[in-house]
């Protein structure tokens, strides 16, 4: 925090009208695991900054990692940037103060202080678990993150908070299968190493013996969480980011783009959130934001710069490394939960696939996709049939119409998307 | 460059591994956007740091920090953890000559400072404001310059530094509701004359494709006959046939594995990943194990020669390595990665290319896509026009997403463009870490299945 707060102090005293200082200073340790064994075993120490200067309308950012040989001429550089830019005649302000928000679990101790031969211990028995005749392990990785974020601006902003985060990865495969994986992400010291390689296993024996369609045809489509997260909530990610003169959302909003089931929000406030924290990347204190309220896009994501622009404030969505200028994104992205389960959402379909994972192209930016439906099965008169393969595409935003229904069943992913299974009617799928 | 030779080899004398390797690098970045017309603030980005990575009894370990001076700490750190010795594989690696030496690219023009870089992107925003239908659009100049130095308790020690320069255009246009959007990355390890040259012409050739393409139709589905353009060969074969070629790949499963000797393509076309190339995105001195960089053929007249190599996995494959281990930054470790690599260029113009095809598209823009270790491939493309009785004509489409099998596609090869054809795109390659990488080729004709969207 003082090194923070004596950059923007220098900063202003070498001319700038306005600056923001960013450090984080992030330790992590990883287990890797390569053809079955424990491979790698890292530790990275990295701490990053990021200064943004003013110079009224013309702005300078550098960025890089600390120490320095010279903070002076890191200061220096910034304000020459600034004046060697061009002014942007849509900047206002940085932030002002406006306090954090209260947030709870975001740092686990044990999980900080676990030592490596712990994580390595873990990994072990992702392998011990996984060490059957029939499984080939491809990868796995544990993954252990320690974090400070520290933020001052000229405006009185100055915030800190530290936080953990657990990421453990399972890649294994079954006879003919494709590699199939298991991904489970945690604040704390909490995954179940075992059950994930268990799960990770059982899901590649049940693809093993793959089956092409017999011909395409016209039916519904499940997707599972992951699927539903690639596919569905990635392009409305993008689409929902203010201050996008790109965004298609933006001529739409107030307008139905999505069907009755489709509610999403995003909530940096959540117990325990992948991306929960008091503050965004500016200084912010973190929001929940309706998107979309039963298929009605009803909000937008901003930074203090689109908030400005668009006069209105932030929601809390700058999102940012201390070494990359606040854009605006997302924190924890939620679908809301339907009420029944995926069993109920099988019973429903007369003829379709219910897909676990998708290998292709999404163009985030379009909502075009295309590409290969894998641990995937094929769904006749509400009863799983068998292992199946075969193409879906289309267009996310037209596909958000036709969701008929939505599972409760809820996967937290590694990048904050809260997704849940949904059920997508009369679709092509293709052999 | 003496104080961190210094560091590194007090660091290194404490060294007790099999093997140790000390990496220190510097990345000084520079970034200049012009978005909409209005300018975003420039960037300049220098992150510096060391790491160690140590091979013990068969395990390794790896530690890095940004405090330069904490060397001989990540020394003891990543013996400690290469000591963590719980259900470890037997690593072993290829022996390799240790190198002394230093390598350094010549640039023309180097980039001075950011209002040079800024008086160019602006000049090619404004020669695109009279395009129809563009409501959106893009341009950035980055400078990447890497910095490195290498030191193996075998005794190679290497400086290099690696110079770099992208730009990248983007382009929407939108209009009655129809939306399309193109983008366009060109650079290497070159300096700005390339950017004064030709930058605004490459950026009003984009805008007029997107603006054309709005109101465009899908091409027809299904199995059809094409030529590919320079870049999206340049995909094909990155994408498809280049990542099924590193070893680390191949010694798993890939379409490729097995394979050395077999036929895998037309005998029409030859593939090198050369790390040597002048003026390649890709290119460097020595890769990040000290082993210097090379030509590699993968494909000789159609038929599998090599696969690319690190120690680890030439060990494996009781071979030498081929300059292939690269890491993206002094905090991640080496991985079998590809350098610059293209199908060789042949003697059809494109022209005959057309002829060769008689009725077919003419596909080209790359706008990404994936290949899986079995060859086969989803690309989404960004135009297409239409061939008609050996000719180009004017009928225009929407690029379409095209998939197939890479040995199939470059077994179907039926004519390879020559040098006006060739291009090699610089892209930033993602595989679990980035590497800067250039790909691409001549024009060729062949067959795809055309998904039409």
């Amino acid at each position: 925090m003082e090194l923070c707060s004596k950059m923007v102090k220098d900063a202003q005293q070498l001319g700038a009208t306005e600056c923001e200082a960013c450090i984080e200073d992030t330790t992590e340790t990883i287990i890797t695991i390569e053809r079955g064994f424990i491979y790698g075993k890292r530790e990275k120490k990295n701490i990053t900054f990021g200064l943004r200067t003013l110079l009224g309308g013309k702005k300078g950012f550098v960025s890089g990692s600390l120490p320095v040989k010279s903070l002076a001429e890191i200061e220096k550089a910034s304000l020459r940037l600034a004046r060697q830019g061009l002014p942007d005649p849509g900047w206002k302000h940085l932030p002002y103060p406006k306090g954090v928000t209260h947030v709870q679990g975001i740092y686990d101790r044990t999980l900080a202080e676990a030592p490596a031969e712990e994580l390595a211990d873990d990994a072990v028995t992702m392998l011990t678990t996984a060490d059957q005749p029939d499984i080939i392990i491809d990868t796995g990785r544990i993954c252990r993150t320690v974090k400070t974020f520290c933020i001052c601006n000229t405006h009185g902003i100055a915030h800190e908070y530290t936080s953990t985060r657990l990421d453990a990865h399972f890649v294994c495969r079954c006879g003919e299968s494709e590699s199939t994986w298991g991904v489970s992400c945690s604040r704390d010291y909490d995954v179940d190493f075992a059950a994930l390689a268990e799960g990770t296993v059982k899901r590649a024996r049940s693809v093993s013996i793959l089956k092409d369609l017999d011909s395409s045809f016209t039916g519904d489509v499940i997707l599972l969480a992951e699927p539903v997260e690639d596919i569905l909530l990635t392009p409305l990610t993008y689409a929902v980011s203010a201050g996008i003169k790109k965004s298609l959302i933006a001529e739409q909003f107030h307008k139905k783009g999505a069907s009755d089931v489709i509610t999403v929000y995003d909530d940096g406030t959540i117990h325990g959130g992948m991306n929960t924290a008091p503050i965004d990347g500016e200084g912010n204190p973190t929001k929940k934001t309706n998107l979309v309220t039963k298929g009605v896009f009803s909000g937008l994501l901003h930074s203090e710069y689109t908030a400005n622009l668009c006069n209105t404030v932030s929601t809390g969505n700058g999102v940012r490394q201390a070494a990359t200028e606040p854009r605006v994104g997302t924190t924890n992205l939620i679908l809301k939960e339907g009420r029944t389960t995926v069993e109920g959402l099988i019973e429903e379909v007369k003829k379709g696939v219910i897909v676990g994972d998708f290998s292709g192209n999404i163009n985030s930016f379009s909502g075009l996709f295309s590409g290969v439906i894998e641990h995937s099965f094929y769904i006749e008169k509400g009863e799983i049939n068998h292992p199946v393969t075969g193409v879906i595409r289309g267009n996310a935003f037209e596909w958000l119409t036709k969701v008929e229904n939505a599972a409760k069943e809820r996967r937290i992913g590694e990048g904050g998307m809260y997704a849940v299974p949904v059920l997508v009617q009369n679709v092509k799928i293709m052999k | 460059m003496e104080e961190v030779t210094d560091i590194l080899g007090k660091a290194l004398s404490n060294a007790t591994a099999d093997l140790s390797v000390l990496r220190w690098m510097r990345r000084e970045q520079i970034n200049v956007t012009i978005t909409d017309g209005v300018p975003r603030s420039p960037k300049q980005t220098t992150f510096e740091g060391v790491s160690c990575r140590s091979l013990i009894n068969g395990s390794w370990g790896f530690a890095s920090t940004t405090i330069v001076t904490d060397a001989p700490e990540m020394v003891q750190t990543s013996e400690r953890l290469a000591c963590i010795s719980s259900r470890n594989e037997f690593i072993d690696i290829a022996d390799t000559e240790p190198v002394s030496g230093e390598w350094k690219p010549v640039i023309e023009k180097p980039v001075s400072d950011i209002e040079v870089l800024y008086e160019v992107i602006k000049e090619v925003s404004e020669a695109v404001e009279s395009v129809p239908h563009i409501t959106s659009t893009s341009s950035s100049i980055l400078v990447v310059t890497d910095e490195k130095v290498l030191m193996t308790s075998e005794g190679t020690h290497v400086y290099q530094v690696e110079p770099r320069i992208m730009g990248a255009l983007t382009a929407v246009a939108k209009e009655s509701g129809k939306i399309s959007q193109g983008r366009q990355v060109v650079g290497g390890e070159i300096g700005l004359e390339f950017f004064e040259k030709g930058f605004a012409e490459v950026f009003t050739a984009l805008c007029e494709k997107v603006s054309r393409r709005v109101h465009a139709p899908l091409p027809p589905a299904g199995k059809t006959p094409v030529v590919l353009s320079g870049e999206v060969v340049g995909l094909l074969v990155h994408e498809a046939l280049g990542h099924a070629a590193e070893a680390d790949v191949a010694q798993c499963e890939s379409f490729l594995s097995g394979k050395i000797g077999e036929r895998v393509a037309s005998p029409l076309l030859s593939v090198a990943d050369d790390g040597t190339l002048p003026g390649g995105f890709g290119s460097y001195g020595f890769d990040d194990e000290g082993v210097p960089a090379q030509d590699t053929v993968i494909v000789a007249d159609g038929v599998l020669q090599n696969y690319l190599h690190s120690r680890e996995t030439a060990f494996c494959s009781h071979t030498h390595s081929t300059g292939n281990g690269r890491a993206w930054l002094f905090s991640r470790e080496p991985q079998v990665r590809m350098t610059n690599t293209y199908v060789h260029p042949d003697d059809m113009s494109f022209e005959e290319l057309c002829e060769e095809v008689k009725n077919g598209l003419y596909i080209s823009g790359d706008k990404g896509g994936s290949a899986d270790r079995n060859g086969q491939f989803v690309f989404i493309t960004s135009d297409a026009q239409k061939i008609e009785k050996g000719e180009l004509t004017e009928e225009y489409f929407l690029g379409p997403v095209i998939s197939g099998h890479a040995q199939e596609a470059f077994t179907a090869c039926t004519g390879a463009g020559n040098r006006e054809t060739f291009v090699v795109i610089p892209a930033v390659c993602k595989k679990g870490e980035s590497a800067f990488v250039g790909s691409g080729g001549p024009a060729v004709a062949t067959e795809v299945v055309v998904g039409g969207i």
